[in-house]
């Protein structure tokens, strides 16, 4: 599980919830730069969350910058 | 606000309110706001400022400071008790304990039904037979004989088997919820659900995913998700959701949540005495009553009252009866309430009149904004949404009505996102067109003075 490309499944999930083509998405793309909102972004990572077979704590979430904050934080769950 | 708190706030001159300037009390209320978000207040801004985290009260002093600062500006509107009968026309005592008149926008009280000479006259009698408080719990023996009829005439008029009383409306959505889902369940609901659904879900410990407000699809998505996974899923929602202005779609929710085998809750708070033909919310309006599997509702909106229901299967009532913790352990809402409610629903169901109203001052009022040139969507539920989405200004725009003879609560963060500010501004039956117009006066006023038109 360790070798889980975590960026990709996150482009992955996000074009499938917002039908948008994320593929430019980098480890340092701001998580404000995406044009997705809160609500989205709490579908996007549940769904990371099924894929993976992890619960990330809500607590966990607020205060992520970038994709690579997100990636950060589900390679510590994993 | 006392000299000890006093200096304890953080807003610099807050000792001599009088003193602030402008900007200060901007400054201030956007503090305020912040701090209704327990998580930042005492997570940071608490340790920020020094709070001692060994009293588990020390931040209440501090809050106390900043609420007491609040209130010396004589803008802030929570907290100030109505001193008058419920109705569209309320006397209300400020902070300072001076009595004012105004035209009332924040009751949920749609139909007039908690004044209304006829729900009144049916308690009288109730009064003598059944005292006030019920006593215990209704498992236990604070069920009477007006909540057995109550919970049979919910269950005959909503059509299910069976019916069950809560001390609430919060109560009977959270606490179903959490008796229902396990830890290897989901439960899906819609992003803008009320607390009590968000409540209800955590405690159950299942697995909670949440979807686009009223967007099918995204329900969809989650739907695929949880038929993959181990345990059973719950997806609740709102009948009306006052805050968006829209009624859940329904007539699209059901046929995904059946053909992904999930059990549907519809909580109908806002929907009852607003929509179907009867009055008995959106699964109604929709014709799909029979294919909601949990229809839960309060009595402290149209009804006029308080407590909350469930109306469902005999096996889920029975099941919640003796399960759900707030029936075993909180004791049931007054009997002679129940009553008010048997009548206040005979009222919603036969006098059409009154809902006829409702709707008439509903679209005047938002053809009235829409007249201003203020973008409206089309208004689905009791209360037209103004949307101002500068989050600094609402507290003293919502002060300069107050000050006009208008009382409408502002809608900040976090019962909505940042930057989303709005006023909710619920309407009522009794409302009269000299009213209406009157507020639409004083709106246009103030949405030019902010430069919000």
């Amino acid at each position: 599980m360790a070798n889980v490309d975590v960026v990709a499944l996150f482009k992955r999930v996000a074009s499938e919830v917002e039908r948008k083509d994320f593929s430019n998405i980098t480890r340092d793309t701001r998580v404000t730069d995406l044009g997705v909102d809160s609500v989205t972004m709490m579908e996007i990572v549940g769904m990371m969350e099924d894929e993976l077979g992890i619960q990330i704590p809500d607590t966990k979430l607020s205060g992520l910058q970038t994709v690579g904050d997100i990636e950060r934080v589900v390679l510590e769950r994993l | 606000m006392s000299k000890d708190t006093a200096g304890e706030s953080p807003a610099g001159a807050v000792g001599a309110p009088d003193a602030l300037t402008p900007e200060a009390e901007q400054e201030l209320f956007a503090l305020g706001l912040r701090l209704l978000n327990k998580d930042y207040f005492v997570g940071e801004y608490c340790p920020q400022n020094g709070v001692d985290a060994k009293d588990p009260f020390a931040k209440a002093r501090l809050f106390d400071g900043i609420i007491g600062s609040l209130k010396g500006t004589g803008r802030f509107l929570f907290g100030m008790p109505i001193v008058s009968k419920p109705g569209p026309r309320v006397t209300v005592e400020d902070h300072e304990g001076r009595r004012r008149e105004l035209t009332m926008f924040a009751s949920n009280d749609y139909l007039g039904l908690s004044a209304d000479p006829r729900t009144h006259e049916a308690i009288r009698g109730a009064l003598d037979e059944y005292g006030i408080g019920a006593g215990s719990s209704r498992v236990n023996v604070g069920y009477s004989g007006i909540h057995r009829a109550l919970e049979a005439k919910l269950a005959d008029r909503w059509g299910k088997q069976a019916a069950l009383l809560f001390p609430t409306g919060f109560d009977a959505v959270s606490s179903t919820i959490a008796a229902l889902a396990g830890p290897n369940d989901r439960v899906i609901i819609d992003a803008s659900s009320h607390a009590c659904i968000i409540d209800g879900a955590r405690r159950s410990g299942a697995t909670v995913r949440l979807f686009k407000h009223n967007d099918p699809e995204r329900l969809e998505m989650q739907l695929q998700r949880a038929a993959e996974a181990e345990g059973g899923t719950l997806v609740v929602v709102e009948g009306a959701y006052s805050m968006d202005g829209d009624i859940a779609r329904l007539d699209a929710i059901v046929p995904l949540c059946k053909k992904y085998g999930a059990r549907l809750m519809v909580d109908e708070a806002h929907a009852i005495g607003v929509r179907g033909a009867k009055g008995h919310g959106v699964a109604e309006h929709f014709g799909l009553s029979d294919e909601v599997d949990i229809i839960a509702g309060t009595f402290s909106k149209s009804l006029g009252a308080t407590g909350g229901f469930v109306a469902s299967s005999r096996e889920v009532v029975t099941y919640l009866n003796y399960l759900s913790t707030r029936i075993v352990f909180s004791a049931a809402f007054p009997p002679i309430l129940a009553r008010a409610v048997s009548r206040a629903i005979d009222i919603m169901e036969e006098d059409e009149a009154l809902r006829g109203r409702l709707w008439d001052n509903i679209r005047y009022f938002a053809d009235g904004f829409r007249k201003m040139g203020v973008d409206m969507p089309e208004v689905q539920v009791g209360a037209v949404p103004l949307r101002i989405h500068r989050d600094e200004i609402m507290v003293t725009f919502a002060g300069d009505l107050f000050d006009a003879g208008v009382f409408a609560y502002p809608v900040v963060y976090p019962t909505v996102p940042l930057g989303k500010s709005m006023f909710r501004l619920a309407m009522q039956s009794g409302h009269t067109r000299a009213h209406l117009d009157h507020a639409l006066e004083v709106f246009r006023g103030l949405l030019g003075k902010y430069g919000v038109l």
